[in-house]
């Protein structure tokens, strides 16, 4: 049985406490209706008495006074007669006893008759005054006698009603005090049940809301402090129940993602060190090759060939540093993004795939989009993990294989689709393959790479959505918004550094020094810099370079980053201490740009920042602004 | 679960209504004098024909005693009927009145036939007098002691108690707005010596009309000492004098013939109703009916429409009356509508005069 909700069981607690609020209310309303009823009545009763006492003792006087007159000597006069008469006015409606509603049945019979005698009254002393007006003087005094047994009559009936209005008025009192008495009970007991029903109250707030609570609560603070193995495990299916499960399926999915970023962390400290080594005799190929390409004695087919060797030594560099870029995302940069060359580079990065598999890849990227604003790391890491799902689906089909990667302006910005030809998704999956840990690759998915691709396109500010193929296969498409505004600083700076610097065509004149531990790369970009027409010099770490600046005059330094002894940050920390003007013309040169984001390194402009493989071209162009 | 609350409330709601519905038959009570038991044979005989359910029952008492001690007897032993909703009853206002605590105690509806006094009305919840109250009738008088009879001074002589003292009291006051002097206001009882009461209101004050509010053997007795004093002084009578016509015209002979008497109804109206109710009542009785008759008939028949109308429980039956008039069209009687809206009319009251012993429409001139 499915227990009551958070909210039911409240409204619950509060229905409770209206009806029992609204109970002791209840009983003592009527009480107080009986109690006011009962003074009502009493105070009717007394008034009819009042009433009725005052008639009869006005009857009586009345016949009091024609006795007088009528045992006087002589004939009574008519206007004394009608002036008797005038003592007696007659009843109004509503002066009679039965008129009086409020009067209890039981004093209602004698007052009855005791209004009957008072009306026998004042029959006979009409009578008598009527006798008396027409002379008959012995019949007006027997008429007066009958008044007077009347009056008695009255008078009797008159105590009659009194003493039974007398007991019943007792009896009222002790019926007001009984329902009193139940009155205090009935608030007392109705109290004690309150009292009773505190705790109850206090246990249910504590079961169904404190409890659960807490133990929410202590397990955020456990995932605040890092723990993200706590789990809430709720017991029930009701409002916090419901709040602890997803608190359990957020944090299985935080703790995942955490171990995913620690193994890439991992790989990509690995990759990173692996780039320098392969890079420094990519950078020595590429320079002897393009050192060579100047010599103009050499013949076609040679020149050839080293054309080719350079080539393919700088697309193994542009790999190494996209690899660099995927594998070790630094802190999140926003910039401008081409996003064509994005799609390029994120394709040529699982490329050697390509073959392998026998996968055909089209592209079909429009010409004219607009720039977005964005991490490029990021969104690299979601083009290729969409590209990467799509060579896995693809290796569950016969060729053709077909992979299409697609871009093309929006109204919003632009859109991006990964498409191919695989066994597609199940109609009955397809709600589910953005939720975190499905997969359907056993064990070998996390589960977390859609999910994950789609978190960071919407907090890119775009949407990643899947589409079925028809026929068969899959379509993903990523939707990003268009940059607003003013270019960003960085990119001004970026365009400042493609811009030649000055007019100046060769280096002549120009002391400058190479820091780098690689010989291989040192010595050609030696070659190459003393063609160029300046003095070099060359240091083959930090501490010796800082010897080599004590006796020589330096213009502009090109510095490795990773070195022993003394490394490129190291190296610049301290020129920045000693020769602050040179500082600021240092052109910093690595395959692993990011590590110049050390916290403890001043930033550095991107224009002093040259990657590895570095084309002499476009070193030559930094120097000169540098220089300028 | 809302499903099951649903059959919990049906439930409580059927057993609640088989434990007010009574088990046996709904019985209505009556209690009127003598001249009620015609009424009530005519009545339990359509009842006998009448295959509409519930079955309803007459328990009639027409030995109705006087007031207080009777009516109190009377009432306590009607109410304790198995099976009782309604009482039709009782004849006069003090009898009523003293009767109503009663029957409000024991939630028995309580329809007053003929009783005319305005404090009925506010004697409780339970009471529905379906007469015109004495000040309407009072306001009829005066308009035929001014209007009709040109009289400018009246003496009303009446019986001593809640009946006689409404229309005495009524009547005074309607006639001073009219400008007609009252003379005296006498109140009289079965002992009281008429004939020195009416003799020396003759001689010394004459007034232009007698009115009385009476019960008929007073009325005759009246009639017939007038008759010798002052043969052309017209007597008005109230409803009280006309509730048995056959008295007067017994008791006072040929001087029942200067009353002009005030009634609520008459057997020679000529409405189809009227012609069915006064065959069907020489059928059972071999007399015509007289408009306490009526009267009492139409309370009769609004109880017995009042059960099967509202469901025959007593809330329901009060429910139903209280709301004649207001939320449902009035009842159609026999004497005219009747109605609980608080607007009395003087429509069904009617000035007639003895003819043989019968009434007839027109006062005495």
């Amino acid at each position: 049985m499915r227990a009551p909700s958070v909210r039911n069981t409240l409204l619950l607690v509060a229905a409770a406490t209206l009806v029992y609020t609204l109970a002791i209310i209840v009983a003592l309303t009527l009480s107080a209706v009986h109690n006011a009823t009962l003074a009502d009545e009493t105070q009717a009763v007394s008034s009819v008495f009042g009433e009725l006492r005052s008639r009869v003792a006005r009857d009586d006087a009345a016949v009091q006074q024609a006795r007088l007159i009528l045992n006087a000597r002589g004939v009574p006069d008519l206007v004394v007669l009608g002036r008797l008469r005038q003592m007696l006015p007659p009843l109004a409606t509503g002066e009679t006893v039965l008129a009086a509603r409020a009067v209890p049945a039981v004093i209602r019979r004698s007052l009855a008759r005791a209004d009957d005698r008072a009306a026998i009254l004042e029959n006979a002393f009409f009578d008598a005054i009527a006798r008396a007006e027409l002379g008959n003087h012995a019949g007006a005094v027997e008429r007066l006698a009958a008044a007077d047994s009347a009056a008695v009559w009255a008078g009797d009936h008159l105590r009659e009603a009194e003493q039974v209005g007398l007991a019943d008025l007792v009896q009222r009192q002790r019926t007001f005090g009984r329902w009193t008495q139940r009155a205090v009970l009935a608030v007392m007991i109705w109290a004690g049940v309150g009292l009773l029903a505190i705790p109850l109250v206090i246990v249910i707030w504590h079961w169904r809301v404190r409890d659960p609570l807490a133990r929410l609560d202590h397990a955020m603070d456990a995932v605040a402090a890092g723990d993200l193995t706590v789990r809430v495990a709720p017991h029930r299916d009701d409002e916090i129940g419901r709040l602890g499960a997803h608190f359990d399926a957020m944090t299985r999915v935080l703790h995942a993602r955490a171990e995913q970023q620690g193994r890439l962390a991992a790989a990509g400290e690995l990759v990173a060190g692996v780039a320098h080594e392969v890079n420094n005799p990519l950078m020595a190929i590429a320079l002897l090759a393009e050192t060579r390409l100047e010599d103009v004695r050499h013949d076609d087919a040679l020149r050839e060939d080293l054309q080719h060797i350079l080539r393919q030594a700088r697309r193994a560099g542009t790999l190494l540093t996209g690899l660099l870029r995927f594998a070790r995302p630094g802190e999140p940069r926003v910039e401008s993004i081409d996003v064509n060359r994005l799609v390029e580079a994120s394709v040529d990065l699982v490329s050697y795939q390509f073959a392998v598999d026998e996968i055909h890849v089209e592209r079909q990227l429009h010409t004219d989009l607009p720039v977005i604003d964005g991490d490029a790391g990021r969104i690299e890491q979601v083009l290729v993990n969409l590209l990467s799902n799509a060579v896995q689906a693809l290796r569950e089909v016969p060729v053709p294989r077909r992979l299409t990667v697609s871009t093309w302006p929006t109204p919003t910005g632009v859109a991006i689709a990964v498409a191919d030809n695989g066994p597609g998704v199940d109609a009955h999956l397809r709600e589910r393959v953005f939720l975190p840990f499905f997969t359907t690759k056993g064990d070998g998915g996390t589960g977390l790479g859609l999910y994950i691709s789609r978190q960071i396109v919407r907090e890119a500010g775009g949407d990643l959505t899947f589409e079925p193929e028809h026929g068969s296969g899959a379509r993903f498409v990523v939707t990003l918004p268009e940059a607003g505004g003013e270019p960003r600083a960085a990119d001004k700076r970026r365009e400042a550094a493609r811009a030649p610097a000055s007019d100046r065509t060769d280096l002549g004149g120009l002391h400058i020094l190479i820091v780098d531990d690689e010989e291989p790369v040192r010595t050609p970009l030696a070659k190459f810099l003393s063609r160029r027409g300046a003095d070099v010099l060359q240091a083959a770490d930090g501490l010796e370079a800082l010897t080599m600046l004590e006796r020589y005059s330096v213009d502009v330094i090109v510095l490795d980053l990773r070195m022993p002894r003394m490394s490129g940050p190291e190296f610049y920390r301290a020129l920045q201490r000693t020769h602050p003007t040179l500082a600021s013309r240092v052109l910093f040169l690595s395959g692993d740009l990011r590590q110049l984001q050390d916290a403890s390194t001043p930033e550095v402009p991107d224009a002093r920042r040259v990657a590895k493989p570095v084309d002499l071209a476009e070193l030559e162009a930094r120097i000169k602004s540098v220089i300028a | 679960m809302r499903h099951a609350w649903s059959m919990v409330l049906v439930c409580a709601a059927l057993v609640t209504e088989a434990c007010v519905r009574p088990a046996g038959p709904v019985v209505i009570g009556c209690v009127v004098p003598d001249w009620g038991a015609p009424v009530a044979r005519l009545v339990a005989q359509e009842l006998a024909t009448d295959p509409v359910q519930p079955r309803i029952e007459l328990a009639c008492d027409t030995t109705a005693g006087a007031a207080p001690d009777g009516a109190l007897a009377d009432a306590e032993g009607i109410v304790a009927t198995p099976g009782l909703v309604g009482v039709v009853g009782h004849a006069g206002s003090r009898e009523s009145l003293l009767a109503a605590p009663i029957y409000e105690e024991a939630h028995v509806a309580q329809v007053v036939p003929t009783g005319t006094s305005r404090h009925l009305t506010a004697a409780g919840p339970w009471i529905f007098p379906i007469a015109p109250n004495d000040s309407v009738e009072s306001a009829f008088i005066a308009s035929y002691v001014d209007d009709s009879l040109a009289a400018r001074s009246a003496t009303i002589m009446y019986t001593n108690d809640d009946y006689g003292v409404g229309i005495a009291d009524g009547a005074a006051n309607a006639l001073a707005r009219r400008r007609v002097q009252i003379r005296s206001r006498i109140p009289i009882g079965p002992r009281s010596d008429l004939d020195a009461l009416l003799r020396a209101e003759i001689s010394l004050r004459r007034p232009d009309v007698l009115i009385i509010a009476t019960g008929a053997p007073a009325a005759a007795r009246i009639a017939r000492i007038v008759d010798t004093l002052a043969p052309t002084l017209p007597i008005v009578a109230a409803d009280g004098a006309a509730i048995v016509p056959e008295l007067p015209a017994s008791l006072a002979g040929a001087s029942a013939s200067h009353l002009s008497l005030v009634t609520f109804w008459s057997p020679d109206a000529s409405d189809s109703a009227s012609r069915a109710f006064v065959e069907a009542f020489r059928a059972v009785a071999h007399t015509d009916p007289h408009a306490s008759q009526a009267m009492t008939y139409d309370a009769l028949h609004l109880l017995i429409d009042a059960i099967r109308t509202s469901g025959g429980t007593p809330r329901a039956i009060r429910a139903y009356l209280r709301s004649l008039g207001r939320s449902v069209p009035p009842f159609a009687g026999i004497t005219g509508p009747i109605a609980f809206d608080g607007n009395d009319d003087s429509t069904r009251l009617v000035i007639t005069h003895l003819e043989g012993g019968r009434l007839v429409r027109g006062g005495v001139r």
